[in-house]
């Protein structure tokens, strides 16, 4: 057996993979070349190591979990469909809804309640153009309304102090100087 | 099933995605397919086989999937189980722990046709047949694929300056 020989059968010889004739022939050839003896057992050096590795513990309860996700039944298409519209479609639909209950009631509700009494500029023209009753009328052509004084808030009151507005004849555009020790 | 079966799965995927709950994901995956498709299953191939074989291209989509997303290390801290020790005590128990890292780190580095095929000899014990029937080739194919992926191990750690110790058998040869 060459050398080439032995490369090509000295990993089917050390993993027991080789008929007996082989493995005769390769026991006898590495018995005589180094080369091959020490790959082969390289080769043995390597499985053996790998043989070392140990793999992390799972604990019995991380089975139980996998075999329960395993075995869980797949969804039908109805389930599906259901799935999804509890997910999706109530959720939009329930919205939908409020937007159109919003868009319906919202000015009933919420909207500005004055226009109702408040009337137009139509409605107060022809009020104004209306002849008064015969009663009102007497008083409108008084200066003063009946029943007595004009009643001025104190902020509609002249001050004293304040510098006399002339009449429309005198004026000049200007206001008479204030004389502080009269 | 499961429990007679569980273990088997959860190491080869570990082997290929040295991540412990990447692992047992692929684990759920795989037995989930199979309660989908035992139906259809061949009566005529052993069940194992195909069941490795579902777990080896699980394990090899997933990390298609994973690709380019740095390879997490070795789940060193949780892969001693209880009670192991190494002959020489606590410190040669590190060394051998850091040799196994270095020998997952270069088995993620072969092609996933030479690591597949190391993974199911090495760890899992099985014969060149059973390789055969599980990655789908003839028993030359699995032969060569071996040696060669034997060949880059032995070389990657020699160039690391490690090589791997000798166990107690030693040569066999006389």
């Amino acid at each position: 057996m060459t050398c080439k020989d032995c490369v090509r059968n000295v990993g089917p010889y050390v993993d027991g993979e080789l008929a007996l004739r082989e493995r005769n022939e390769v026991e006898a050839h590495i018995g005589q070349c180094r080369d091959c003896r020490e790959l082969a057992e390289e080769f043995r050096n390597l499985d053996r190591l790998a043989a070392r590795a140990a793999v992390p513990a799972v604990s019995e309860d991380e089975w139980s979990s996998v075999l329960a996700a395993a075995t869980r039944r797949p969804a039908t298409a109805k389930q599906v469909l259901l799935s999804a519209a509890k997910d999706w479609w109530v959720p939009l639909l329930s919205l939908a809804a409020l937007v159109v209950l919003a868009v319906q009631l919202g000015p009933a509700l919420f909207g500005p309640r004055t226009e109702e009494i408040t009337p137009s500029a139509a409605q107060t023209a022809q009020h104004e153009s209306a002849p008064l009753p015969e009663k009102f009328a007497e008083e409108s052509a008084n200066e003063e309304p009946a029943g007595g004084e004009i009643l001025r808030l104190p902020e509609e009151r002249e001050d004293p102090r304040a510098p006399r507005r002339r009449d429309a004849g005198e004026s000049d555009g200007s206001l008479e100087p204030i004389d502080d020790e009269r | 099933m499961f429990a007679r079966y569980r273990e088997r799965v959860f190491r080869v995927a570990y082997r290929f995605v040295r991540n412990r709950d990447d692992a047992l994901d692929i684990t759920q995956e795989v037995f989930l397919r199979v309660y989908q498709r035992l139906e259809g299953f061949q009566t005529h191939s052993k069940f194992y086989t195909w069941l490795y074989r579902i777990t080896v291209n699980r394990s090899i989509d997933f990390l298609r999937r994973r690709k380019g997303q740095p390879l997490p290390g070795l789940d060193a801290s949780r892969a001693e189980p209880s009670g192991r020790t190494a002959p020489g005590g606590p410190q040669a128990l590190a060394e051998e722990n850091e040799l196994l890292a270095i020998l997952h780190d270069e088995i993620g580095k072969l092609s996933q046709k030479h690591r597949e095929v190391f993974i199911l000899h090495a760890f899992e014990d099985l014969s060149y047949k059973e390789i055969a029937a599980v990655v789908g080739c003839n028993l030359g194919t699995v032969m060569s694929r071996l040696f060669y992926a034997r060949k880059r191990l032995q070389e990657a750690l020699a160039a690391r300056g490690i090589a791997p110790p000798s166990g107690s058998r030693g040569c066999e040869q006389p």
